[in-house]
């Protein structure tokens, strides 16, 4: 039996409270943000990725991508 | 009303302790609200000198054991 290494996003002091709704909604645009500027293969990038992953429902993560590719995405990237 | 003037609540001293009672919950409660409304990392007052209040958290806490 392999080994897993089970983690999730690290604290973050901005976000102290039960309702992370606003950790997953700025880790996703950070990562987005990240990647316009930096580049798709920019790896420190995916920490943010990471976050988000965590935080954010898939349903969301869905919407804001097809929202994105659609053009009619709400926020800033 | 007996207990709402100073005459009275000499008068009627069982009183004191109500009245010790409900001003600590009014004082904690005006405390924490506002607590809530200057220092959660989620409110501003000015949304367009301080866009994102979260920001200022970046290197401080906001809650004591976290």
């Amino acid at each position: 039996m392999s080994a897993y290494k089970l983690e999730t996003a690290p604290f973050d002091p901005r976000f102290p409270n039960q309702n992370v709704t606003r950790y997953c909604y700025q880790s996703y645009i950070d990562f987005h943000r990240c990647q316009k500027k930096r580049g798709e293969d920019f790896a420190p990038c995916n920490y943010f990725q990471k976050v988000y992953k965590s935080m954010c429902p898939n349903a969301w993560v869905e919407k804001w991508d097809d929202q994105r590719e659609s053009g009619t995405f709400p926020g800033r990237i | 009303m007996q207990g709402l003037g100073l005459q009275s609540l000499k008068k009627n001293p069982a009183l004191i302790p109500l009245y010790v009672c409900v001003g600590a919950g009014a004082i904690g409660a005006i405390y924490y609200m506002a607590r809530l409304a200057t220092r959660n990392p989620d409110v501003t007052w000015n949304r367009s000198s301080n866009p994102e209040p979260w920001q200022e958290y970046k290197d401080k806490q906001y809650k004591a054991p976290s």
